[in-house]
């Protein structure tokens, strides 16, 4: 990734290959590390046991490059589906920004085919281009059988993926703008839902479908991915075309010619799942719930790491990110690879036994409901332990001192009022609601500037500064800036419950930081007219 | 191949990898700056530019002719810097930041030279850009230069300077 933004100051679509050789480099070594976990646990050996006669039983074992040219296609594919490259797109923009500024000609503005017609051929005549000659490769590799062609393949895909993540996405998001703009898009109908039914589909769109998404779905995925690594002796699409009729057989002619990716990436895919789903709810529960909390507990662990190295600037968390990520990707990775080595292994064993004759005894079967409830009721323990995206809160009061982004803040004094003056002599603004000036200082002793943000809350009411005065305060080096931040606040919120938030604003602070600050008012804390809003001033640190 | 091959090659790459990036963060601890020496010309991009002078003061004439002075502890720098846009056509975006280790300041906005100096360069001319910045006494013997940007260069390039 670091060197994909390097190249990037030649060219902004260098990038695409060199990122794409990152994707195929971080895929080839997880498919190596299950390789090895499979060998040392004498899967191949099951699988040939409990394979039908009639599987293909696929040289993969005959060699790494052979099994990479066979894996990694699909692979590829659940990475994509699964937001894994996204994330590797997302990455590589952030670096880019801190690299080069987050002002003018960006990486994002450099691939945006809006921007020039130029761009605009680029973007579709890589699209076209790379899909065309990942076709072309793929039959040349199914000819020759050589594996360097294969992987030069997984190679052209991964750019394709990258050229649309980085570039394309503009186009179809250009699309889309235009049709809403046609009548064509008044033809769609609408539904309109009861109210209860609105929230219903709210709550699950937004709250119980992005959790199963990610404690459930991925840890299967996962299971699945491992599947293609070990092996799960598959018909291939070839083999369906002979056996089938002569419908189906028109039907999969259609998708290799139209998709063309069902043989190579998608049925491979497809078949590892179903294998892995067989091995039923308790059993893939338990499986979910070990996986998901040795994922949390690497998240704790470098949450506890990132606490203890405290508040730091933008370029020592690009600096601390390689080795911040050995947590997730080595340590936790590593454990999660023996277990979905052992999970798989169970999965054989399992289907190797004899189906037991007759319906499950009802005995069983409360058994089993019973393993599923203590399952479900662990998974929500999970996502309750799931750590927020606050690290570090602290109390303060108001006059107290309190570190913030290796700086410190202050606030100086709070005063309500009914109306402003905004400038000595000149305008003023009034509010059926109370306006609460809070005067607070930031403090930047050293090298690195320091931008706070600030909300005045109560209970579940959050209120931004508004536009009045300062609605951040800014020290740069060596300085410190006294503001006054106006919030208009409903006057039952006046009281002992009200606090300001103080929070780090800085680009890529990694370590999030909040400074509480209860701003001990009265409920009937005295409203003076024409509170004076002073503008902000600032003085080098002592 | 084993595993136990695999895992000592898996180590080896990881301490290389470990050992590159800790020389690379090394190397950009005062934020990779291409020093230019005092008095050089240097391109950035396509423009062309020099630093030609960092003068400590203590008062200025403002952008409304307002008396403009520095807070207590502090002190004021003008920096003049010659650019040469000629070749530049198209958006032109350029920032001057004055450079001390890993710390800098923007320039004041207050501030906006008498003519024919310009807060900023112009694609397509040749000029002179004066800008002002209010520092911290303490950082005054830290300061190395001025930094410039402009597009995508963002700010890499110092042309080193001390103040006079």
């Amino acid at each position: 990734m670091f060197l994909a933004v390097e190249v990037s100051r030649f060219s902004a679509w260098l990038l695409i290959p060199v990122l794409a050789l990152g994707v195929v480099a971080r895929l080839a070594t997880v498919v190596l590390a299950l390789r090895a976990v499979a060998t040392e646990l004498g899967a191949p050996d099951l699988l040939r046991r409990v394979a039908p006669a009639e599987a293909v039983d696929d040289d993969r074992d005959a060699g790494l490059a052979r099994l990479m040219t066979l894996t990694l296609l699909p692979f590829l594919g659940i990475y994509a589906a699964f937001g894994y490259v996204n994330v590797f797109a997302r990455d590589v923009v952030i670096l880019a920004t801190y690299s080069y500024g987050p002002f003018g000609d960006t990486l994002l503005s450099r691939l945006n085919p809006l921007e020039s017609g130029t761009t605009a051929a680029i973007t579709v005549a890589l699209a076209i281009g790379l899909f065309v000659s990942r076709r072309l490769l793929d039959r040349w590799h199914e000819r020759t059988g050589r594996a360097w062609i294969g992987l030069l393949a997984v190679l052209v895909e991964a750019s394709g993926l990258f050229v649309v993540l980085l570039s394309g996405f503009r186009l179809w998001e250009q699309a889309q703008l235009w049709l809403g703009e046609r009548r064509l898009a008044q033809w769609v109908p609408r539904i309109d839902l009861p109210d209860l039914l609105d929230q219903a589909w709210a709550f699950v769109a937004g709250t119980v479908w992005p959790v199963f998404w990610d404690l459930v779905s991925q840890p299967i995925a996962w299971l699945a991915l491992a599947a293609l690594v070990f092996g799960s002796r598959i018909l291939s699409l070839d083999q369906l075309w002979h056996t089938g009729g002569r419908t189906r057989r028109v039907v999969l002619q259609a998708q290799e010619v139209v998709l063309g990716d069902v043989n190579d990436k998608y049925l491979p895919a497809w078949v590892a799942l179903r294998l892995v789903l067989r091995a039923g709810v308790p059993f893939l529960g338990a499986f979910v719930l070990l996986f998901s909390t040795l994922r949390l507990a690497g998240e704790w662990t470098t949450r506890a790491i990132v606490a203890a190295i405290g508040g730091a600037p933008a370029g020592t968390w690009i600096r601390l990110d390689p080795f911040l990520d050995l947590v997730p990707d080595v340590v936790v990775f590593s454990l999660q690879l023996a277990l979905l080595g052992a999970a798989y292994v169970r999965i054989l064993t399992l289907r190797a036994q004899p189906a037991p004759a007759g319906p499950p005894a009802p005995r069983r079967r409360m058994a089993d409901v019973g393993v599923v409830g203590a399952l479900l009721v662990a998974i929500t323990a999970l996502v309750l332990l799931n750590p927020g995206e606050r690290t570090a809160v602290r109390t303060s009061a108001v006059g107290q001192s309190a570190p913030l982004l290796g700086g410190r803040v202050v606030v100086d004094g709070v005063r309500l009022g009914s109306s402003l003056a905004l400038t000595p002599g000149s305008s003023t603004a009034t509010t059926p609601l109370v306006f609460v000036v809070v005067e607070a200082t930031a403090v930047r002793p050293g090298a690195a500037p320091i931008l706070v943000g600030a909300d005045l809350v109560n209970g579940a009411h959050t209120y931004h500064a508004g536009g009045w005065a300062s609605s951040t305060l800014t020290a740069e080096p060596g300085f410190t800036q006294t503001g006054q931040l106006v919030f208009e606040v409903q006057p039952a919120d006046i009281g002992p419950g009200l606090e300001l938030h103080l929070s780090g604003l800085g680009f890529l602070t990694s370590y999030d930081e909040v400074v509480r600050v209860p701003l001990g008012l009265a409920t009937d804390a005295p409203v003076t007219t024409a509170l004076p809003v002073d503008p902000t001033t600032r003085k080098a640190v002592a | 191949m084993t595993s136990r091959r695999i895992l000592v090659i898996a180590l080896a790459v990881a301490v290389l990898f470990s050992l590159g990036w800790v020389w690379r963060s090394a190397a950009e601890e005062a934020p990779g700056y291409r020093r230019v020496p005092e008095g050089s010309t240097a391109l950035v991009g396509d423009i062309a530019v020099r630093l030609l002078s960092l003068r400590l003061t203590t008062s200025v004439t403002g952008r409304f002719d307002d008396h403009l002075a520095p807070v207590a502890g502090a002190v004021l720098v003008l920096a003049r810097v010659d650019y040469d846009a000629t070749a530049h056509t198209g958006e032109l975006y350029c920032q001057l930041r004055l450079v001390a280790g890993d710390a800098s300041w923007d320039a004041e906005f207050a501030y906006s030279p008498p003519e024919p100096d310009a807060s900023s360069c112009e694609a397509g001319s040749r000029g002179t850009v004066t800008v002002l910045f209010e520092v911290p006494e303490s950082f005054v013997g830290r300061l190395e230069g001025v930094a410039v940007a402009v597009g995508a260069d963002g700010g890499s390039t110092l042309l080193e300077g001390r103040p006079t």
